[in-house]
């Protein structure tokens, strides 16, 4: 099945200037419908409110890290299917263990290209 | 002054500190004996709290250096993107577009250094709030206004830390390569 151009993709990132670079990359790959959240907690509150069909999320952040979201979303029956992916400074191997287990579906480390996330996109949303 | 220099003179100050009281010999001197007597009862309260944690100033000094190297490789990779844009052949409308947009994208993934120095002083920030906070501890005890305070505070903090796996950036030849995350995917 080809892959929705339009679709919503949530960023989430306490960074302001990750955010930035991430929604850049992602109109350079054809994807402008880009939506933000400074941490797991807003991410939640938006993907219960809206319909996101990507989620690229940091791991550090407060008062919700990316991995408290990620169980969130995982546990939510709506919210379970959402493509999600991480992308964090994060790089113990414990951490990429646990976001495995705990159903992420790739695991981006920082500092990361373009082509990198092309690549972990295509993974996980199919080729575009 | 830099905050390597506060840091490392910090850490010296505390090496001198203790070996000064070691070298302190009071023997026959009741005035002298006396102050002993009360700086050691200090220390007795002074050993009930979290201890002072050195390896953490050298953990703080060394991500400032890194946060200065990141920040340097960064900025010469913006520079050099910037000057290929400027000496790029605008004569050729595709190959100049080609051109800009590939500096662009390199300049924009060079901008993430943002980022992981900033995780990378987020840290130096909470040690050098710890050391301000023993500090403080240290001096009530020596007051004799805080028998026995703890910092609940750093224990709550470091427990979620633990729980939730909060590392922040790896520092060169740590943590796991993208090649290897990958393969866990495979």
């Amino acid at each position: 099945m080809a892959v929705d151009m339009s679709m919503q993709i949530l960023v989430v990132d306490d960074y302001k200037t990750m955010i930035r670079i991430i929604s850049n990359l992602l109109k350079q790959l054809g994807f402008s419908n880009v939506d933000s959240a400074a941490d797991g907690a807003e991410a939640l509150e938006k993907m219960r409110r809206g319909a996101y069909g990507l989620v690229i999320s940091d791991w550090n952040m407060e008062p919700m890290t990316g991995y408290e979201l990620l169980t969130e979303v995982r546990a939510d029956a709506k919210l379970k299917p959402t493509p999600f992916i991480m992308v964090t400074a994060e790089s113990k191997t414990e951490n990429v263990v646990a976001a495995k287990k705990a159903g992420v579906n790739n695991y981006i480390v920082k500092p990361f290209n373009a082509a990198t996330l092309k690549s972990k996109m295509v993974s996980v949303i199919g080729d575009f | 002054m830099h905050l390597t220099d506060v840091l490392a003179a910090f850490e010296t100050m505390i090496i001198a500190v203790k070996e000064s009281w070691n070298e302190c010999n009071a023997a026959g001197n009741p005035e002298i004996q006396a102050l002993q007597q009360q700086v050691q009862a200090s220390l007795n309260q002074l050993t009930s709290l979290p201890q002072w944690d050195v390896p953490r100033v050298k953990e703080a000094i060394e991500e400032v250096h890194t946060v200065v190297n990141a920040t340097e490789k960064a900025t010469t990779t913006i520079m050099e993107q910037a000057e290929g844009i400027l000496n790029a052949d605008a004569a050729n409308p595709e190959t100049y577009s080609t051109c800009v947009t590939d500096a662009v994208m390199q300049i924009f993934e060079a901008c993430s250094f943002q980022d992981i120095t900033g995780q990378r002083l987020a840290r130096v920030t909470e040690i050098l709030g710890d050391m301000e906070e023993q500090a403080r501890l240290t001096m009530s005890v020596i007051a004799s206004n805080a028998q026995g305070a703890q910092n609940e505070n750093l224990s709550d903090r470091d427990q979620r830390k633990q729980d939730l796996m909060l590392h922040g950036p790896a520092n060169e030849g740590e943590g796991i390569s993208q090649d290897d995350i990958d393969a866990l995917f495979d």
